[in-house]
């Protein structure tokens, strides 16, 4: 059984946002109003992150870096769910059974990373929008917490298309959104447990770290350091 | 909101009526009533398209998935030399356009004040006698073309027409065209392509070469390999945007001084006798340039004037004369200065010191041999000759306007309104009733990009490579291609037009044809070649085998593309000849400080003409670095906002000689001390629901004397905290 984690390399980040939009659409993420807006309601399971800024004027660089779910090894939100809405699946990914959801949103408080959203409302949505909805995903009922599943609709999918054509699903075959559309290739999406995987050989790289590792959750999602050239 | 069994009974039988009344589903979902049966009873079967996004001059080529012939996402191609498979946002988000509710369904009359619908017809008819009646009089100088596209078919068109019309001012304003119009103007020529394979350093102007430029995507791939081979690229500009900081080096400097900053530079070259020595017949007058330079442009003199230090203009220097092929770079984005164009001919000046040797050109490009119009990018006028006719009051008896919202685009915006409204007769290609098209008094609206046929060249991997745009779906409403109106109107007008096409169609099929007949290159069907087969298709070899013409172009729509991977590049090393246009005078720029504050607006990645916030995902995800949603905000440097007693995420306004306007306040350490920085883009209050507000609105009427493009940082502001608090963010 595959282990999926992701790599993200800020050497190749350049903070375009593409990952954000194509996370949002592919998933059909709720556009919120105005209103709810300003009441910090907008619905992203992934955001750039601006933590910092490093070094002395005028050398000073913005230490900013995608971030969505880390899909924990160990993840503090299942623990925490009363119903069991909230998973580890055997490959890794930490899931989310949407109708078992009950919006108690313990969930959201014990993620240390802040990646959880909830559904507050069923907001009308620009008739654009809706119109390119991805048949793949359900759009989701107010009442829920929602969160990044790493696109499992496409593993799904994949699987499916590996068995018709009687083959075992190779590592090309799944890939999130996020991945996949960002232009400078700064995503390394596959098996950890796969030792000669790109994204094995990256968590090897020097440069590897994982956010609050203090913690011990031990995130499938890391970071490569933006090293200087 | 809960709904139980009775409101759910109610809502089914309010949406029957709704299709009974309204004459059908394609009266409520706004689709042909070929395709009504398709969204209801389709097997909602997975299909896949390749075309090309016309969103921005990089030509990326595009999948789009469609359900049951219906689109509705796109990816990046990763078959692609340009996007190797990435999309940006606003690629990611095109297919909405195609169902926005604001869409002008067919052709629009103005009426007392109201747009009324009218058949393609009349309204061909109305825009054909309209140019006729002027003609006849031999007034073609009373007709003005303002198109902006970065389509080399549709510029071609307009060019072609304007010429077959005998129409002297048809402006284009287009990314290329901008960008390298000073490098004609100079040397009657300019570099395809930075030469990533030669170039060792780059001194970049401003340009936002990963974020906003002709091609972002190759850049973004291409910029990281550089510095993986361990070049360096120094980058000048007054914003750390994140092209800015992927950089080495960061010269902070406002952007009107960038021609100040390269002749300091230049003089660093110079003076050390370090310039490659064919520069001396490279530019006509060189002695009195030197002269002109080594008098001026003293590293300390360039130090008071922007406030760069000189040791930092020495070391640059000194790094810009060691490397063995430099490039100092810019692209459009430094016209928007009162020294725009100024600043551009003394980074050509610079280049022309180290032979242009950072560049380079497509050897036998097919771009120039099929659209030879390479360079007239940029029309016959400048958008000033418009301004300056219709300030001075002269008679403008017609105006095109193609794809331009130049009323958003511009500062003087209360006076071009004023001004247009005198015009007898507008008329409009634009989709939507934007800001410009609500002046006209027609409108022939544009089909969307993914219901036309159109080709997209693009030069700056170093390869010649061409993107099918071709329709992935049959025009929703009653739109037509602007393409087929030019044509049509060219053979009705011009009596010289040589050209035999009968619309776009035809066209686009004859430049194709030429690629079939030339042989060279090969469908974008593979991105990697051995050396071996490289060797075999430079003397003829070829496995692509077509039957006929028709057999090469059903497989280059289903390839979505053609490149050359197998074509050698030539140097880029012309003759610049700039008397009478340099040295000109720069205008002085006050710095900003402390206590002398500068609107500095900024273009958002991607966002070339401030359409981006027409789109509800882009909209929403404007200000999302910055957790600022719907508003305007400005970034300011810590110190400087305290100084004014202004807190992270308050509430301000910003004050000009405008007037003022409400912003979002946002700590960013890496502004510069006395700017402003606020985003354009936003406040487009024509469609729906209005988000944030245009900051050219409020901005001074400074521009660039030569291409008329407003300068974005010369502004002198002042901020206030505004009583309550903002709770966004």
């Amino acid at each position: 059984m595959a282990k999926y984690g992701m790599a993200i390399d800020l050497n190749k980040c350049n903070q375009c946002g593409a990952c954000v939009t194509a996370c949002k659409v592919e998933n059909n993420l709720q556009i919120v109003s105005k209103e709810s807006a300003a009441k910090g309601r907008v619905m992203q399971w992934m955001r750039l992150t601006n933590l910092s800024y490093e070094g002395n004027d005028p050398d000073v660089r913005p230490v900013t870096i995608p971030s969505l779910c880390v899909q924990c090894d160990d993840p503090p939100c299942t623990k925490v769910c009363p119903v069991r809405a909230t998973y580890k699946r055997d490959d890794g990914i930490v899931a989310q059974i949407y109708p078992q959801c009950i919006g108690c949103r313990y969930c959201m408080a014990n993620c240390p990373y802040n990646v959880k959203v909830f559904n507050w409302f069923k907001e009308d949505q620009p008739v654009e929008y809706e119109k390119c909805y991805n048949k793949d995903v359900a759009v989701r009922m107010k009442g829920v917490v929602e969160k990044c599943t790493f696109c499992i609709h496409r593993l799904q999918k994949a699987k499916e298309q590996a068995a018709a054509e009687h083959r075992k699903l190779n590592e090309e075959d799944y890939i999130p959104a996020c991945a996949q559309v960002c232009p400078s290739h700064a995503f390394t999406f596959g098996d950890l447990d796969d030792p000669n995987s790109a994204v094995s050989k990256l968590k090897r790289d020097y440069r590897k770290f994982v956010l609050q590792e203090e913690l011990g959750t031990l995130p499938k999602v890391f970071y490569l350091n933006a090293k200087s050239m | 909101m809960e709904i139980n069994r009775r409101d759910f009974v109610k809502l089914i039988g309010t949406a029957v009526a709704g299709i009974a009344v309204g004459g059908g589903a394609a009266a409520i979902m706004k689709i042909p009533k070929s395709l009504e049966h398709v969204l209801f009873s389709g097997p909602k079967k997975e299909t896949w398209k390749l075309t090309a996004c016309g969103r921005c001059p990089g030509g990326c080529s595009l999948r789009v998935r469609l359900i049951d012939k219906f689109p509705i996402q796109a990816f990046g191609n990763p078959l692609s030399p340009i996007n190797d498979g990435g999309i940006c946002s606003m690629g990611l988000t095109s297919i909405s356009d195609l169902y926005h509710p604001s869409r002008i369904t067919g052709p629009l009359k103005k009426v007392n004040g109201k747009f009324v619908s009218i058949s393609y017809n009349e309204a061909y008819n109305i825009l054909s006698e309209n140019l006729k009646n002027v003609i006849k009089e031999n007034r073609q100088d009373d007709i003005f073309i303002i198109a902006q596209t970065d389509s080399a078919v549709r510029t071609d068109l307009f060019n072609k027409f304007s010429k077959a019309a005998g129409i002297k001012n048809l402006i284009i304003d287009n990314y290329e065209g901008n960008s390298l119009n000073p490098y004609y103007d100079a040397a009657g020529d300019a570099p395809g392509f930075i030469d990533f394979e030669k170039c060792d350093y780059i001194l970049n102007f401003g340009s936002r070469l990963s974020e906003m430029s002709q091609s972002p995507l190759y850049f973004s791939r291409s910029l990281i390999d550089f510095r993986e081979k361990g070049y360096k690229i120094t980058a000048a500009g007054s914003k750390l945007t994140g092209g800015i900081f992927k950089s080495d080096e960061w010269v902070r400097i406002q952007p009107a001084q960038f021609g100040e900053l390269a002749l300091g530079i230049a003089y660093v070259l110079l003076k050390d006798e370090q310039y490659d020595k064919n520069a001396e017949k490279l530019i006509t007058g060189f002695d009195s340039i030197k002269k002109y330079i080594l008098d001026n442009y003293y590293p300390d003199n360039v130090e008071k004037s922007t406030g760069v230090p000189s040791e930092t203009i020495v070391q640059i220097g000194r790094k810009f004369e060691k490397a063995k092929a430099p490039a100092a770079y810019f692209d459009e984005t430094i016209l928007y200065s009162s020294n725009g164009t100024l600043n551009a001919q003394a980074i050509i000046i610079l280049n022309a010191l180290k032979s242009f040797k950072g560049f380079g050109k497509v050897k036998d490009s097919f771009y120039s041999s099929i659209i030879n119009n390479a360079n007239a990018a940029s029309g016959n006028a400048a958008f000033n000759t418009f301004k300056n006719t219709i300030a001075n009051k002269n008679s403008i008896k017609v105006l095109m306007i193609s794809g331009s919202n130049f009323i958003f685009n511009n500062t003087d915006q209360e006076k071009l309104k004023k001004e247009i409204s005198s015009i007898p007769f507008i008329v409009s290609f634009s989709s939507f009733i934007d800001e410009t098209s609500t002046y006209a008094n027609l409108i022939i609206p544009d089909h969307n990009d993914l219901e036309k046929l159109d080709l997209n060249f693009n030069e700056s991997t170093g390869k010649s490579v061409i993107t099918v745009q071709q329709p992935v779906v049959d025009p929703f409403y009653k739109t037509t291609d602007t393409g087929d109106v030019i044509i049509s109107l060219m053979k009705d007008l011009g009596a010289k037009s040589d050209f035999p096409y009968t619309g776009v169609a035809d066209y686009v099929k004859s430049i194709a044809k030429k690629l079939y007949d030339n042989r060279t290159g090969t469908l974008m069907t593979e991105n990697k070649f051995t050396e071996i087969e490289k060797g075999l298709r430079k003397i003829g070899w070829t496995s692509d085998q077509y039957s006929s013409f028709d057999d090469f172009w059903d497989s280059l729509l289903e390839a979505g593309g053609w490149w050359n991977p197998f074509g050698d590049k030539d140097a880029f090393a012309p003759k610049i000849n700039l008397a009478g246009k340099f040295p000109g005078k720069f205008e002085t720029i006050e710095m900003p400080s402390k206590n002398k504050l500068t609107l500095n607006i900024f273009m958002k990645n991607l966002d070339y003409r401030g359409s981006m916030s027409l789109n509800p995902v882009l909209v929403e995800q404007f200000g999302h670095l910055w957790s600022v949603f719907y508003l305007t905000w400005v970034e300011i440097n810590p110190e400087t906002a305290r100084r004014f007693s202004l807190d992270d995420r308050s509430s301000a306004f910003i004050k000009t000689s405008k007037g003022k306007f409400p912003v979002v306040v946002v700590y960013n350490s890496s502004v510069l001390a006395g700017n402003l920085d606020v985003p354009f883009g936003l406040g487009h209050d024509i469609l729906g629901d209005k988000a944030g507000i245009n900051p050219l609105m409020f901005t001074e009427n400074i521009f660039d004397k030569v291409s008329g493009k407003p300068s974005l940082t010369e502004t002198k502001a002042e901020i206030v905290s505004s009583s309550s608090r903002s709770i966004n963010g």
